[in-house]
């Protein structure tokens, strides 16, 4: 009997505690956003009124938050000096660290209303502008900030619903890392830099039979794939539709069978072990001589090794005539729709991105910048490496009018969908064209699933 | 028979030296790799450094301008210090009540402080973090070193709770017959018997402590009160480039007080355990 009446009481406690804890959790993050909400309201009248009569004296505290690298905290926190150096009354608090735990913390802060007022987002801007957290920056355009000179995908890639949410902190775009090392040892000549698929495919073979142990180039898997729909003027999925048919899949996946039976690209064996840290790559650790790669890991994968790797665009298409390689954004700055300073997050934000002194310190760490003034003062300035980005960057955004084409929805799901349709091809447990029927189709249910919530 | 036995026990050990190093192998590859020039860790993996270079703990030591990793460490030695003397007090005075002392609805509180160990730590995060914040505690070392006083480990209540209620109970009542109130029967009988498993509490607490991650993170902003966990994340970007010559060569650095405190302490773990309340 009286353990029933524990076990009871147990039950009622446990429940009584989730309850408590869930009800809590909501109360308190209401009510403390309505809380500093009108702290807010009730601060910025009283700092504008003081500020008025005391001709602002007042030191504004703004609080700065990104991720990064030991590179990156150091070139910002540079700039960050050089900001507080020509606006006295504005102090930067900067709140800095890796990757890990930091959008855990984020949200935590948004929670309980004590998020920073700068914010640097990565491709999730989206996920917190329905949040509703992210301050529209419209208002500041052509007073604090200026975007005349931002390249009109790059301010797209931050535009929901019609709004500017962030502003672009670099641009990178597909390219196709070369070994010159390996082409230097086994005599076969460099491609010129409109080199075709014909070329491509010519030439892989000879790589992998002049080289000991290493292939000719790695699978560009589903990032090439996107180029490739680009080449032939289709493009994966935007506002709702999916601009492609299996064909181009099974098109895709075909030239790919055609380049390992060729012996030019890797073996599935070595292929599936392809890592995407820079440092474990395939190029890296010798086992292809060719890899697609973002253009803003360009230095991370030279740095990795003592072979000469040289930045080349995607093999054209020969039909079309078109490399299909567009810009992307890699980082944002935002603002916090509770900040009290919005003006002063604007006028942050704009030095960070236009400001040519800020801009050269920063170079190429989060990407080219998206000014194509800074761009082109940066060049000089820069070293190889990042010359060769910011060469290539200007290539791409002269010459390929493909646009800016934003992850599917359900992203993970059909990544994996993706990499699985590859491997069944790999390991001959389908026909190409059974294998992209089957992508296509699941695709589409996907898309479906992920739109329709 | 004698010789056969030998044998054996080559064998056996052959084997277990074996495992052993098998398990090694990471931590022998982290050293290796702490004095490989940045270029060379992962081009050429083997475990014997082709070039030996002491950069990677100078350019590790000096993180980022203004602060260096001693600060960290610095950090984290006063986190870690505060939450294991806190823990060891106050955690032991809650078992105590609970093991020896009649009060109303002990029962319910002890299963109360049983369910804080099995509720997901997510579950409390923003509550927790909202009250924190209003205490204007955000960015000190309040938050991780405060509740500590409060005993709210209750892993190490519990634990305690097993060790005191094998102490044979005729020594309390023995120390009555002397004259003992109920704090002089902590402090002179039951504290003194609990020693394997009050070091045990104290070597759990700090590692965990030390190692701890997420809430450490979470509390605190600025880098100038950052602790090791977080200064390694210093160097790495997932998206960008990382000094893993650097994580490495400080990763070196934050397992020799661990590793320090383990290897003197290893006796009484093994100790505190098998006395203690975790068995089968």
């Amino acid at each position: 009997m009286k353990k029933i009446f524990y076990i009871c009481l147990l039950a009622i406690m446990s429940f009584l505690i989730v309850s408590g804890c869930s009800s809590n959790s909501s109360g308190d993050g209401g009510n403390e956003s309505k809380d500093s909400a009108s702290e807010s309201l009730g601060d910025s009248s009283q700092d504008e009124s003081s500020e008025q009569s005391e001709e602002s004296d007042d030191v504004i505290e703004l609080r700065v938050a990104w991720w990064g690298g030991q590179e990156r905290h150091d070139r910002t926190l540079k700039v960050i000096d050089l900001f507080e150096e020509k606006y006295p009354n504005i102090k930067i608090v900067a709140e800095y660290s890796g990757f890990d735990g930091y959008f855990d913390k984020l949200t935590t802060q948004f929670a309980a209303g004590n998020a920073p007022d700068v914010i640097q987002y990565g491709g999730n801007l989206n996920d917190y502008v329905l949040k509703d957290v992210v301050l529209p920056l419209d208002e500041f355009v052509g007073n604090q900030i200026d975007i005349s000179k931002h390249s009109e995908s790059m301010l797209d890639a931050a535009t929901f619903d019609g709004k500017l949410y962030g502003l672009t902190l670099g641009t990178t775009a597909w390219g196709v890392l070369v070994n010159k090392t390996a082409f230097d040892k086994t005599g076969v000549s460099l491609p010129s830099k409109d080199w075709t698929w014909e070329d491509f495919r010519d030439l892989t073979p000879k790589l992998s039979e002049g080289l000991d142990g290493t292939y000719g180039t790695a699978d560009f898997e589903e990032d090439g794939f996107g180029v490739f729909l680009a080449q032939r003027d289709k493009f994966s999925y935007l506002d709702g539709e999916i601009g492609f048919e299996a064909t181009d899949v099974a098109d895709w996946f075909q030239l790919w069978k055609d380049l390992r039976e060729s012996g030019g690209a890797a073996v599935p064996e070595i292929q599936v072990s392809a890592s995407q840290t820079p440092e474990q790559s395939l190029i890296v650790q010798g086992d292809v001589a060719i890899e697609s790669v973002a253009s803003n890991q360009y230095g991370a994968y030279s740095n990795a090794t003592k072979d000469e790797f040289l930045l080349y665009p995607y093999p054209y298409d020969s039909e079309t005539g078109k490399n299909g390689v567009s810009l992307r954004p890699s980082q944002f700055f935002a603002g916090n729709k509770m900040t009290e300073h919005p003006e002063e997050v604007a006028k942050f934000i704009d030095f960070f991105v236009n400001d040519l002194e800020a801009t050269e310190i920063l170079g190429n760490d989060r990407g080219a910048p998206v000014n194509s003034d800074v761009r082109v003062n940066l060049i000089d300035k820069a070293d190889e490496i990042d010359q060769a980005i910011f060469e290539y960057i200007d290539l791409v955004s002269e010459t390929s009018d493909a646009p800016y084409i934003p992850n599917y929805p359900g992203y993970n799901e059909n990544t994996q969908l993706f990499k699985e349709t590859a491997e069944k091809i790999y390991f001959d447990q389908s026909s190409v064209e059974d294998a992209a029927n089957n992508y296509y189709d699941k695709l589409i249910d996907n898309i479906k699933k992920y739109t329709e919530e | 028979m004698n010789h056969r036995l030998s044998y054996s026990k080559v064998v056996t050990h052959g084997f277990i030296i074996t495992l052993g190093v098998l398990m090694l192998y990471p931590v022998l590859w982290m050293v290796s790799s702490s004095i490989k020039p940045e270029n060379l860790i992962f081009s050429s993996p083997g475990l014997w450094p082709k070039e030996i270079t002491f950069n990677n703990y100078i350019n590790g030591w000096n993180v980022v301008r203004d602060v260096s990793f001693g600060l960290f460490f610095k950090n984290s030695f006063i986190i870690s210090v505060i939450s294991v003397v806190a823990n060891l007090i106050t955690c032991s005075m809650a078992a105590y009540a609970f093991a020896r002392l009649k009060f109303p609805l002990k029962k319910l509180w002890f299963a109360c402080m049983l369910m804080t160990i099995m509720l997901p730590a997510h579950a409390t995060l923003i509550p927790q973090y909202t009250i924190f914040h209003n205490l204007g505690w955000i960015n000190t070392i309040l938050p991780l070193t405060v509740p500590k006083l409060l005993a709210t480990d209750g892993f190490f209540i519990f634990l305690m709770v097993q060790f005191f209620r094998g102490i044979p109970r005729e020594l309390d009542e023995s120390a009555i017959m002397d004259g003992c109130g109920v704090v002089k029967i902590y402090t002179r009988i039951i504290i003194p018997l609990a020693v394997p498993v009050l070091i045990t509490t104290a070597i759990f607490t700090f590692i965990w402590t030390w190692d701890d991650f997420f809430s450490q993170i979470l509390y605190l902003n600025t880098v100038d009160k950052f602790t090791v966990p977080l200064g390694l994340r210093l160097f790495l970007d997932s998206q960008g480039e990382s000094s893993w010559g650097a994580v490495f060569a400080m990763s070196v650095l934050s397992m020799l007080p661990i590793t320090l405190i383990f290897f003197t302490f290893q006796r009484y773990i093994v100790e505190g355990i098998a006395t203690s309340g975790i068995k089968g």
